[in-house]
């Protein structure tokens, strides 16, 4: 996969092989089944009653969050059509919609990291002797990981 | 057939979606907060059962809006988001971001609560944590 800065501010995202269309699928289904839904709550713990959070931010925060995923889901679905048989293809990240991506990269790594024990600052070496199913999360949030740095240098304003 | 319904036919605004009664509520909220008036209100179960007071007396005064550590946001961005909700320049962001890292938390800004609550919504819908505390007199 090759990711490129445009012209226009964003990012391109070359799709070379058929791994890299199943990595970019991953990204909503990890921040989903890890838990994603109970991020603003988490977010929120802290709030006091006075502010009475959980019944007037809270539902937002999740229509928000669960935007960015559906955002970012759809938009990998119609490269993915787009590219027909071929494992190429390519999509753009707006400069528009980079925090949205971020936003869905965070929730993604958020729920790995939380369910799988790891942070980013665990050792790559250490992966190694991970399980298979530990060992291939950390992959996933490690690329991640790295897009965000991309969109943060590149798109983010 | 729903005559009213139909092509042509004028209809009201339509019912409130969920959404739109909830910030509706805050809104209303927020003003009864600001005049110390009394509001009556169970959100849940969409009736008015509860009675609540809120004087201007208790969400008076400075508020501090405290941002914690944690392990999964970078760097850079804990420091573009503190630029970009509080409009603080470079340097400012990234003592507070290195503040949180290193302390743990930081206080990033004081003030009203009205105002306060309304960064700390901004800073949790970029995944930061964070919460309101009322400053020490």
């Amino acid at each position: 996969m090759k990711v490129v800065p445009t012209l226009e501010g964003g990012l391109r995202i070359e799709v070379e092989t058929a791994t890299d269309w199943l990595v970019l699928e991953q990204i909503a289904p990890d921040a989903l089944e890890g838990g994603a839904e109970n991020l603003p709550t988490r977010l929120s713990a802290l709030m006091d009653e006075e502010s009475e959070w959980d019944e007037m931010v809270v539902p937002e925060l999740q229509d928000f969050f669960t935007g960015q995923l559906r955002m970012v889901r759809d938009t990998i679905h119609a490269a993915q059509e787009e590219s027909g048989d071929s494992p190429e293809g390519q999509f753009l990240i707006m400069r528009e919609h980079g925090t949205q991506w971020y936003g869905a990269l965070n929730q993604a790594r958020i729920a790995l990291e939380t369910h799988y024990s790891f942070g980013p600052g665990q050792d790559v070496t250490e992966a190694e002797s991970f399980p298979p199913p530990k060992r291939s999360a950390f992959i996933r949030s490690q690329f991640y990981c790295a897009l965000q740095s991309v969109l943060l240098e590149h798109v983010l304003d | 057939m729903d005559r009213a319904a139909g092509p042509g036919s004028r209809r009201g605004p339509g019912p409130l979606t969920r959404d739109k009664q909830l910030r509706n509520i805050y809104a209303l909220g927020s003003v009864a907060r600001e005049l110390g008036v009394t509001i009556f209100k169970n959100i849940s179960a969409g009736t008015i059962t509860e009675r609540q007071e809120k004087t201007s007396t208790e969400l008076a005064g400075t508020w501090n809006i405290l941002v914690f550590d944690d392990p999964v946001n970078l760097m850079g961005y804990v420091t573009k988001v503190f630029q970009k909700v509080f409009g603080y320049s470079l340097e400012q962001a990234e003592d507070l971001m290195i503040t949180v890292h290193t302390a743990g938390k930081a206080l990033v800004w004081s003030g009203a609560r009205e105002p306060a609550e309304l960064y700390v919504q901004q800073l949790h819908s970029y995944q930061l944590q964070a919460s309101l505390e009322k400053a020490q007199q």
